[in-house]
């Protein structure tokens, strides 16, 4: 392997993580706040691509203005996904919050192959398909701008949970979310609000991948293997690991792919998830014990 | 003939902190022992590393000859020796007779006479109209009672009670004592971590204090509630001072 | 109702499942009993680890797969009788069974849940990639020859009476497990395995035991899947299929004898009207509703229909089932016993 190719399978590498990050830090911050393990996270991104894909494709829009669409129009779903479906779900048993969120994803998928059939579509405008060259380095336009916004994501979340004081309530809840009630904090509230926050950035991650991806019902059920993969890596209720995670992930898939025939490329991720759950199961940052414990 | 427990030297450590410190200790068969002190003092993690829930540092269990130190819980219990738990940990949907079933399966294989053995149990703790009742219904201290009824089942030797009385009323005492008395009086021995002295001095033959982690007195109620340290360190300056 | 209405009521059942499909010649629903018959099977093998032993399984579809995967291999490449290839199936299952049970031993609720996911999805991938051997993504085509021996048959009626007599020993197993030790220790280690621990139970080895044995189960009926309908491919690890069956049991009632057949007998009948009246216009129909029917039961009726019809039938407590509401308040104190 030559240093040449080697750097250019570590920026699409690093490329994807960010990428992969983006998908995993709803559904972590989720976790982390509420405990809850969302198993309908790939359905959320499913119907942020199929919103992104509706608004460029009929309406004309610029996939990254799409965002401003897409992204609140996720937060209000996440809002009334977690008041009809979550909320009744907290503090009861674990058979409960599993299957709720599984028999949702469910009632997602098969609502997209009503709405939308089968069909795999994608985004056929100029800027999917746009390259940028530094010297030999060749990486794509939408996966840089992904990356770029990742960052910015994870930068913009960091800024909100540590500055400001709603920032400052959600984390409280998360370490203990009793005495945070006894602190005056609306519990409820933030429940809401983290479901719904972390549904609008992954409907940030839906229209920044629509460049990228082709969207069908079943979408959802790989990009959330991953997303499980990086988020149990990194840690469940930690963002930076979900960043950090993500990032090895990409990487870990990028130079697997070169290496090995890549159709064993998804076993391959979830032989690492076997493996931390096995060895680590808290992850690189997460809170250790939390898998033994399910509430 | 030599002690039906035996504690040689045991240490615990978790990380730096030495929570149970060079710990002797022997307990006879048919005896009622009393382990009192502070909290903090390492009572109910003695009887975890006991019970088999934590592994020692250093030192040696032995009950009935054999080295019980170290090995899982459920050898433990097995071996002979029964535990409550300080925190309570029921069934919460079993009913009560099917709590205590759980232990009773343990020495009878078959369902039927398991049945009969817990309602057996069930009878001498008093607790028989409550047969079917799902155990998370019951009042805090009635599930500590079925915690004594479900370990007694197993068909102990020792029996480990960690405070058992606590949320008692002073009214209700008495009663839960006359059913530990009863519990000792058909064979079993008894050892036993209380807070309510009355409890503890009315019915142990023998008293054993922890203070840091440290044995500080070993003795009949009466020697251990005039020893010096003792007074000072737990029962209070002003119990010192009146003594 | 008491146990006299009980025991008629099994009656009926019995007596349906044993001339139901004789009173038609219709194929389509001859192959809905089979069907009922062979999904009410692996419901009621999930239910051991789903409803007992509390373990939720996403991943129940990999025994499935293996054991549909063996028996066919051996039959097609070494001309196994599949009745064998079935047992070597399940005994393949058991040891897989023995990986994801070390994998899954300290792991909770979702945790368990991706676990098993995860697991069986790798086996999925494994069978379409491992061409040579499994013929990858073209599946497996078993060609019809029937014969006792081959275990296939011509007559669906053949098959559904080897379907049926697999759920009666399953569901017997289930009961006989209910009312045993090892079901008490299994609920007792589900409801609190450090309390379990403390009365000389060896969880590990408990919770292992039903693992085995309820990868055993699946595995069989998988091995029948495959003679049944003659075809699958790597799609038999899917996880649809594997919250379908989890579906089935939870609609019914975890953790019940009865409930896993009881929501398999409602729910793969209803799935296929939905498919033939409206599958055609609305692709997903019964997966939309399999879905929204989860969703609902599991809000507002999360112990089964057979939770909604037991009250009826008033008799000393069974083992407890899926998740009850605990309600906290103490209102024993009016009913303590005063010596």
């Amino acid at each position: 392997m030559t240093v040449a190719l080697f750097i250019q399978l570590l920026a699409a590498g690093v490329l994807l993580g960010g990428v992969y990050a983006l998908i995993s830090i709803g559904l972590t911050l989720i976790f982390g706040v509420m405990r809850v393990v969302n198993f309908a996270h790939g359905e959320f991104l499913m119907v942020a691509m199929y919103l992104s894909y509706y608004l460029v494709t009929s309406l004309h829009m610029n996939p990254y203005l799409a965002l401003i669409v897409v992204a609140p129009g996720l937060y209000l779903f996440g809002l009334l996904v977690e008041i009809a479906i979550i909320k009744p779900t907290i503090g009861r048993s674990d058979v409960v919050q599993v299957f709720a969120t599984v028999g949702l994803s469910i009632v997602l998928q098969a609502g997209a192959l009503m709405a939308f059939s089968a069909n795999v579509v994608g985004l056929n405008v100029p800027i999917a398909n746009a390259l940028l060259h530094l010297g030999w380095l060749t990486i794509g336009v939408p996966q840089l701008i992904a990356f770029l916004a990742a960052m910015a994501v994870a930068a913009g979340l960091f800024a909100f949970l540590g500055r400001t004081d709603v920032g400052r309530a959600i984390r409280a809840t998360a370490q203990d979310r009793g005495a945070a009630a006894l602190m005056g904090i609306d519990v409820p509230a933030i429940y809401r609000l983290t479901f719904a926050l972390g549904s609008a950035m992954t409907g940030l991650a839906g229209g920044l991948l629509m460049p990228i991806y082709s969207v069908s019902p079943t979408v959802g059920e790989q990009f959330v293997l991953v997303a499980f993969v990086v988020v149990v890596l990194g840690g469940m209720g930690s963002v930076s690991g979900a960043l950090i995670g993500g990032l090895l992930i990409g990487v870990v898939e990028t130079f697997s792919g070169f290496v090995i025939d890549p159709q064993w490329k998804q076993a391959i991720y979830f032989l690492i998830f076997l493996i931390v759950l096995v060895v680590r199961p808290a992850g690189l940052f997460g809170v250790r014990g939390s898998e033994e414990l399910s509430r | 003939m030599s002690a039906l427990l035996q504690l040689r030297n045991v240490t615990k450590r978790f990380g730096g902190l030495l929570a149970v410190k060079d710990v002797s200790l022997d307990v006879q068969e048919g005896e009622i022992v009393g382990l009192i002190g502070p909290n903090g003092a390492g009572k109910t993690t003695l009887f975890s590393c006991i019970a088999g829930y934590h592994r020692i540092t250093r030192g040696s269990i032995l009950f009935n000859g054999r080295e019980i130190g170290n090995h899982p819980a459920f050898v433990v219990c097995r071996a002979g020796v029964a535990r409550t738990f300080q925190v309570v940990k029921p069934f919460a949907r079993m009913t009560v007779l099917q709590s205590v079933m759980v232990g009773s399966f343990l020495r009878h294989r078959d369902a039927r006479s398991a049945r009969a053995a817990a309602l057996d149990v069930l009878a001498r703790l008093r607790m028989a109209r409550l047969a079917d009742l799902e155990a998370h219904r019951l009042t805090l201290v009635l599930k500590k009672r079925l915690e004594v009824a479900r370990a007694l089942a197993t068909e102990p030797r020792l029996l480990l009670l960690d405070e058992v009385m606590a949320g008692l009323s002073p009214g209700e005492v008495p009663e839960l004592l006359e059913v530990i008395r009863e519990i000792n009086a058909s064979g079993v021995t008894v050892l036993f971590v209380e807070h309510i002295m009355a409890a503890v001095m009315n019915i142990a033959r023998r008293v054993v204090v922890l203070h840091g982690g440290e044995l500080l007195a070993d003795g009949t109620p009466s020697e251990v509630s005039r020893h010096p340290q003792v007074i000072a360190a737990y029962l209070g300056e002003e119990y010192a001072a009146g003594a | 109702m008491r146990r006299g209405a009980k025991y008629a009521l099994i009656a009926l059942a019995a007596l349906a499942a044993l001339f139901g499909p004789l009173l038609t010649h219709n194929s389509f629903i001859r192959d809905i009993w089979v069907l009922v018959a062979m999904w009410g099977a692996v419901a009621t093998a999930w239910n051991l680890i789903g409803g007992y032993a509390g373990g939720l399984s996403l991943g129940h579809a990999a025994f499935f797969g293996i054991g549909a995967y063996t028996s066919s291999l051996l039959y097609l490449d070494y001309h196994l009788s599949p009745w064998l290839g079935a047992l070597v199936g399940g005994v393949a299952a058991m040891l897989s069974a023995l990986v994801i049970g070390f994998i899954t031993i300290r792991l909770r609720g979702p945790f368990f849940a991706l676990a098993t996911l995860a697991f069986a999805a790798i086996l999925g991938i494994a069978a379409t990639n491992l061409r040579s051997l499994t013929h990858g993504a073209e599946g497996m085509t078993i060609p019809f020859a029937p014969s006792l021996a081959h275990a296939i048959f011509a007559s669906k009626l053949a098959y559904y009476y080897i379907a049926l007599a697999v759920l009666v020993v399953y569901l017997a197993l289930t009961w006989w497990i209910s009312v045993s030790r090892f079901g008490y220790y299994l609920v007792a280690i589900r409801e609190n395995e450090d309390a379990a621990q403390a009365l000389g139970i060896d969880a590990l080895r408990v919770k292992l035991a039903a693992t085995l044995l309820s990868a055993f189960m699946t595995a069989l009926v998988g091995s029948f899947y495959a003679q049944y309908r003659l075809f699958f491919e790597p799609t038999i690890f899917a996880t649809s299929l594997s919250t379908q069956i989890a579906l089935f049991a939870i609609i019914g009632g975890l953790g019940t004898v009865w409930g896993p057949l009881i929501g398999a007998a409602i729910l793969v009948p209803l799935a296929n009207e939905l498919q033939s009246i409206l599958g055609s216009s609305l692709p997903g129909i019964d997966a939309f509703v399999y879905g929204a029917l989860l969703v609902l039961a599991i809000l507002f009726v999360p112990n089964g229909i057979i939770s909604m019809v037991r009250p009826l039938f008033a008799e000393r407590p069974l083992l407890p089932a899926g998740p009850v509401q605990a309600e906290l308040e103490i209102e024993a104190c009016a009913i303590e016993e005063r010596s």
